[in-house]
């Protein structure tokens, strides 16, 4: 991806020079060169800001990612900024809107929040008394472990890494 | 009015929340049908099955059990009867009371008569595992209702 964006910005840079090489161009070639080299420049510069955001996203594993409750998954957490860590219990329903649309409702029932991590691995459980994952149409209950960076530009919330565990629900035994 | 069925459920444990008899996932749900003295009519049989809702913000979503035929013989009038059965209760979705949804289960029994449309009853339970010794967070757990 970063050798894309460089490379876009390069071919970028190239045709905006050429649009300058009077001897070269006539005018007509000279506008379609500039909008080329004008749009290369922009999508040069989103994809990097967009790579930017990517590498700043808190990485995030989990193992085992399928359990039961009152079992322990080990999180391996690597951020370049200090990092919130949390494992949540989300429920969410969609409702209808109007017009064909649904709205999404969200809880969450933050279980464990380690705050200040940045590079390593921690011990999460799910309670023993916990909910299992559920997911129908218009319901879910979803268990997820999210890593949100501390510090935003301009005081807003960082960047989040996460991933869902499937906490299934413990088998009768008599 | 004498033709209404009863269902009860026996066994299992009381939950606390609700007050409704609880029972283990994939455990065994006794029951029993009475039927009274003084019905009018015949029933081709007596089938039960569990339900379960999640309810939400609007939605709801739905499913069911297994279904038990409790008797498949012809149920005349004449004395009132018990007929007991066991039902086999699915392994999951349990019982949960959480900020946006619920999930609940109720047992309905059906005395299929034909033409003279069925008759049915059903009675709520609770299906969730016993609380066991461990971390707890109330929330996000089958007990529920729990304040965050």
């Amino acid at each position: 991806m970063r050798g894309c964006s460089g490379s876009i910005g390069c071919l970028a840079l190239l045709a905006l020079v050429l649009v300058g090489l009077d001897e070269v161009l006539d005018s007509p070639l000279r506008v379609l060169l500039a909008v080329v080299g004008l749009f290369g420049l922009w999508l040069a510069w989103t994809s990097g800001a967009a790579m930017a955001r990517r590498s700043a996203r808190p990485k995030l594993t989990a193992r085992p990612d399928v359990l039961q409750p009152g079992q322990t998954v080990t999180v391996g957490y690597d951020s370049s900024v200090p990092t919130h860590i949390r494992l949540i219990c989300r429920e969410s329903t969609r409702r209808p809107a109007g017009n064909g649309r649904e709205v999404t409702d969200t809880h969450d029932w933050v279980v464990e929040d380690v705050a200040g991590a940045r590079q390593g691995e921690l011990e999460m459980t799910i309670p023993t008394d916990a909910m299992h994952s559920f997911a129908t149409r218009h319901h879910e209950i979803l268990w997820v472990v999210e890593a949100q960076a501390e510090n935003g530009p301009r005081g807003t919330r960082g960047p989040a890494g996460r991933v869902e565990l499937t906490v299934l629900p413990v088998p009768y035994t008599p | 009015m004498s033709d209404e069925p009863t269902l009860q459920l026996l066994g299992g444990r009381v939950d606390e929340a609700s007050g409704v008899p609880s029972y283990e996932p994939g455990a065994t749900l006794p029951a029993v049908v009475r039927l009274d003295a003084d019905r009018r009519h015949t029933y081709r049989g007596v089938v039960a099955v569990a339900r379960w809702r999640a309810e939400g913000s609007g939605a709801v979503d739905s499913g069911v059990g297994q279904t038990v035929r409790v008797t498949s013989n012809r149920v005349e009038p004449g004395p009132s009867i018990e007929l007991p059965f066991d039902y086999p209760l699915p392994a999951y979705p349990w019982t949960y009371a959480g900020e946006l949804l619920t999930i609940s289960w109720e047992l309905e029994i059906t005395l299929d008569a034909a033409l003279l449309g069925d008759r049915s009853t059903s009675q709520p339970f609770v299906l969730a595992p016993a609380a066991q010794d461990g971390p707890r967070v109330g929330p996000a757990t089958a007990k529920r209702g729990v304040a965050e």
